[in-house]
């Protein structure tokens, strides 16, 4: 049993996120499943964190790059 | 084992997501999508510009995409493949109907437009359980549906949903915003489960 995301960027490049949800002895599956959600939860803020700062700082580091993306917003 | 099961059912819901998006709209919206699309298959970053200006001033443009729709056959053979299945789907429209035509032609147009992808795969323990919790979700995102598309499929007991959207921040606030509402969908389910085993026990105290 097993909770899974993936994403898939501009490049097309699928990255995957897992949590195992085994239900150990006599556990709920559902309750073993409520604590995978909450580890996933802390893997999405990981991730898209991580995500949304590289995005800034490519932004940031690229000015021109930045004005051409404008352009090409306008054609 | 599992994951290629859970691989399949992914694709499967990605189709019938697909499939419901298609069906509400009408013919000629349709074609103007498959003509998009056709456009989207041809067109480099940068020739997609003069593209899109072009298209609303010269009928001439438009002409060229109809006519490289009939490569575009292949589609319909898909869209009745996964009609059975489209009947566990659920989808939330987008309000600009021009980003649903990416999804038709897989990563290569997500790739070329810019849209972002997230999925989520959820294995409840029957498909009752995968059920109640898409029907509850569903009604709980339609009001993110204007910035962010999401697409909600129950396969069995497996639940799946997909995200689409060309910014990171709406997506994990999106995403947040689903796992917060799914933990408490399952905590409801333990619930009923529980009332339910109350409700048998005082059943059987009574006939004894």
């Amino acid at each position: 049993m097993e909770l899974s995301g993936e994403y898939v960027g501009c490049d097309g490049e699928p990255q995957r996120l897992r949590v195992s949800c085994e239900a150990s002895g006599d556990a709920d599956p559902l309750q073993s499943l409520s604590a995978g959600v909450v580890r996933m939860k802390e893997l999405v803020a990981e991730f898209f964190g991580t995500l949304v700062e590289q995005d800034a700082q490519g932004l940031a580091e690229d000015p021109d790059d930045a004005l051409d993306g404008s352009r090409t917003s306008a054609c | 084992m599992q994951d290629p099961v859970e691989g399949l059912d992914g694709r499967a819901g990605l189709a019938e997501g697909e499939d419901s998006q298609l069906r509400p709209q009408a013919p000629d919206a349709q074609a103007s999508s498959q003509n998009s699309a056709t456009e989207g298959d041809h067109g480099n970053v940068p020739r997609s510009c003069p593209q899109d200006s072009g298209r609303p001033a010269a009928p001439g443009t438009l002409a060229t995409p109809g006519s490289q729709a009939a490569p575009g056959s292949p589609s319909p053979g898909n869209t009745v493949g996964s009609g059975a299945a489209a009947e566990e789907a659920a989808v939330i429209p987008h309000s600009e109907q021009a980003t649903l035509v990416p999804g038709r032609n897989g990563d290569t147009a997500s790739t070329r437009n810019r849209h972002l992808e997230f999925s989520v795969t959820v294995p409840f323990r029957t498909a009752m359980e995968a059920g109640m919790a898409r029907r509850s979700l569903v009604a709980n995102a339609r009001p993110q549906q204007v910035m962010v598309q999401q697409e909600f499929t129950a396969n069995d007991s497996i639940l799946a949903v997909r995200w689409t959207t060309d910014d990171p921040v709406l997506f994990r606030i999106s995403i947040n915003t689903f796992l917060d509402q799914l933990s408490l969908v399952m905590r409801n389910i333990q619930r009923l489960e529980f009332v339910a085993v109350v409700k048998r026990g005082r059943g059987r105290s009574r006939e004894s």
